[in-house]
């Protein structure tokens, strides 16, 4: 099978994870080309055709260049409509739009906060207060999506079928699972939301893009310097 | 005409201007019920139907519902395909798409902590030190989109027509224009970033959505406590 393009991302990033499995699922190949943070996002060849010199970034065989994750992600996800990521009809679509972005907002950005600012060290200004914040808020989002998951039949998001949402989700959800949610979260708090992601990762034809969860054991706490 | 649904939201809100927008462009009416911040948002009518009581969210008169932002902009974007909002082909889709993502993350959001952190004093752990990250990540996604602004001979973001993309950009550049950019910015620095937030909000049809556009003189300065 030929390559739809390439793709510009780091296979451990969330929103290059989405695209992958997208692809993966949509029986459409691309190509990861090699990423090294630091040289290949400084380079020209590649700052040229992406002059935000932000990962990931797309560029098909035409030379149709997309950048912005989900964007490329939906744009992957609508090339083979039967594969269903991006449900059924008008109102089945909207609701993938919604849940994709839930969970970038409400549960990768603040995760991600969490995760940049302890584990990373590169959030300038983290302070506990806001390790609090986003802590909160993420639970407030998670206390949600899990009501919502247990009302759900076929515990998927949208239908009965894996959709683009439920990708991204679990790529967020990845992220709470190593800042936010220890084990005890993960199996007393929110049961559903990571029967959802186990669903999700152990699906044959994207469980080699997730890889290992990486998971916490406890809760990230928040150490001053 | 009859309104297609219940749009829960504020008239001063980003995401509820892009929603109002979209429809008036496409020729529809939607119902925007009254909201006062801490009363309806916590009302039982409310929480009932969305239990994570943020806005805006929509509720068509079908009782079918969506929450998030973009996802109600893009959905009501979708409802009458000849007024062009998402392009006119796949591809156009996926750039329109990649500039809401962008606007979204990359201006309105680092923009919006700025807005929370200053002027609302509603950001825990709000500091100097993050005030100058947001501001510089805001200044290098601005410096990116001018640039690309100047390759358009249209002015607007896709195509020759305005796109659901433009709407929500110029939302985004608002609250940038409230914040990061003064007046020597927003005429010396980034002169097309703001030729096309008066392009789209001159628009005869969405003029009233946007109001004001509230702009400051100077980059709004960090201030302690």
């Amino acid at each position: 099978m030929a390559p739809i393009g390439k793709l510009y991302g780091h296979p451990r990033q969330p929103q290059t994870k989405a695209i992958l499995s997208a692809a993966a699922i949509s029986g459409l190949e691309i190509d990861l080309l090699p990423f090294e943070f630091g040289v290949t996002n400084k380079s020209p060849e590649f700052t040229q055709k992406f002059p935000l010199a932000k990962i990931p970034a797309f560029e098909d065989n035409e030379g149709f260049k997309l950048i912005e994750g989900t964007a490329i992600a939906r744009y992957v996800s609508e090339l083979v409509p039967d594969a269903g990521l991006l449900g059924h009809n008008a109102k089945e679509t909207a609701q993938v739009d919604q849940w994709v972005h839930f969970a970038e907002t409400e549960i990768h950005l603040p995760a991600s906060n969490i995760y940049i600012g302890i584990v990373m060290k590169f959030l300038p200004g983290f302070n506990e207060e806001q390790h609090k914040y986003y802590k909160e808020r993420a639970e407030r989002s998670l206390k949600f999506l899990e009501d919502y998951l247990a009302s759900r039949p076929s515990g998927l998001l949208v239908n009965d079928s894996l959709t683009l949402a439920d990708i991204v989700l679990a790529t967020a959800v990845q992220r709470a699972g190593r800042t936010i949610c220890g084990i005890k979260e993960r199996e007393q708090v929110y049961p559903h939301i990571y029967a959802h992601f186990a669903k999700v990762t152990n699906d044959e034809r994207i469980k080699q893009v997730f890889g290992e969860p990486g998971f916490v054991d406890e809760s990230v706490a928040f150490k001053a310097e | 005409m009859t309104p297609i649904g219940k749009l829960y939201g504020h008239p001063r809100q980003p995401q509820t201007k892009v929603i109002l927008s979209a429809a008036i462009i496409s020729g529809l009416e939607i119902d925007l019920p009254p909201f006062e911040f801490g009363v309806t948002n916590k009302s039982p009518e409310f929480t009932q139907k969305f239990p994570l009581a943020k806005i805006p969210a929509f509720e068509d008169n079908e009782g079918f519902k969506l929450v998030e932002g973009t996802a109600i902009a893009r959905y009501v974007s979708s409802l009458v395909p000849d007024a062009s909002l998402l392009g006119r082909n796949a591809k156009e889709n996926a750039q329109i798409d990649q500039w809401v993502h962008f606007a979204e993350t990359e201006i309105l959001i680092p923009s919006n902590n700025i807005y929370t952190g200053i002027v609302m004093k509603y950001l825990p752990g709000f500091s100097e030190e993050q005030h100058k990250h947001y501001q510089k990540g805001v200044e290098r996604s601005l410096k990116f989109l001018e640039d690309y602004l100047a390759s358009r001979p249209s002015g607007l973001l896709v195509n020759g027509d305005l796109t659901l993309a433009d709407i929500t950009l110029a939302a985004a550049v608002q609250r940038a224009g409230q914040t990061v950019c003064g007046v020597k910015e927003r005429e010396q620095v980034y002169p097309r970033v703001f030729a096309h937030f008066a392009k789209v909000i001159n628009d005869e049809r969405i003029k009233h959505v946007f109001g004001e556009p509230g702009f400051v003189d100077e980059p709004l300065a960090f201030r302690d406590e």
